[in-house]
């Protein structure tokens, strides 16, 4: 057995790889400049909270492919 | 389509370019559903140690020096406390480590409360260590419950300008459109419509 597997069978890299490959330039982009990641990511030690929590719905995504739908019959 | 997962490889991505060059580890997990057996909260604190001390040059001494032991031991993996020790004296002498966990909501109850449990454990003892989460709204009490509140939140919306890239790529991408018949204007048109449409929604 090697050391990694020991460590852990878990790949997230391959499904890293997967997302980015199908990522649209540009989209989400709004969420790097909202004040929260701002504040997160420059957060020093102690002062602010160390966590930033991102909620969606899976409607999110379902929004998507109706308009997607929509806009393949017109 | 878009979905949490694309925030959440947009930020890895970000925060790693960011990094770069810097005594800062930028590591990442995506849960999911299909794999919930597998993802355990050891085998996820294993994952964010095997991106850390594999990722350089390199195996770092402590870990290889745990598992030489182990293997002679016959070959066990350690378990979840030694691997959460295992994992902080790892990333102690790192400035920040960022951790971002996708969808965390996909992981079985009992494994999430474990793993949110440690991850409230490493933040304390490694002050450095900062967390990036996404997941389905449903689950923001227990987060909050486990977390302790006061965490930065951002709700994932379709956004206006997110739409009119979409459509303005699948336009593009399609081959059947005859460009005399469908103008630029006329693209325009539709994507305006389009996009004042979804955001009544």
């Amino acid at each position: 057995m090697r050391i990694q597997e020991w460590l852990s069978p878990l790949e997230p890299h391959a499904r890293h790889q997967d997302v980015r490959n199908r990522r649209l330039h540009g989209v989400g982009n709004w969420v790097l400049r909202s004040n929260e990641f701002e504040s997160w990511h420059e957060s020093r030690d102690g002062s602010g909270s160390p966590t930033l929590l991102c909620y969606g719905d899976q409607g999110v995504g379902k929004t998507y492919i109706r308009y997607k739908d929509i806009f393949q019959r017109l | 389509m878009l979905t949490k997962n694309w925030i959440s490889s947009l930020v890895i991505d970000t925060l790693s370019e960011l990094a770069y060059g810097q005594n800062i580890a930028v590591l990442s997990l995506y849960c999911d559903y299909q794999a919930r057996e597998d993802q355990s909260a050891v085998n996820m604190v294993g994952s964010l140690l095997r991106q850390v001390s594999l990722g350089g040059v390199g195996i770092l001494g402590e870990v290889l020096k745990s598992f030489e032991k182990s293997r002679k031991g016959g070959g066990k993996g350690l378990r979840l406390g030694e691997m959460v020790q295992l994992f902080i004296k790892t990333i102690v002498s790192l400035e920040r480590v960022y951790i971002c966990v996708d969808a965390i909501d996909e992981l079985l109850p009992e494994n999430r409360s474990e793993f949110l449990r440690v991850l409230r454990y490493i933040i304390r003892e490694a002050p450095g260590t900062r967390l990036f989460l996404t997941g389905r709204p449903h689950i923001r009490g227990g987060l909050d419950r486990h977390l302790a509140t006061g965490a930065y939140t951002i709700d994932i919306v379709p956004d206006q300008e997110d739409i009119a890239l979409y459509l303005s790529e699948k336009m593009d991408g399609d081959k059947d459109w005859d460009p005399d018949l469908v103008t630029e204007n006329l693209k325009d048109d539709i994507m305006k419509t389009i996009s004042e449409k979804a955001s009544e929604m």
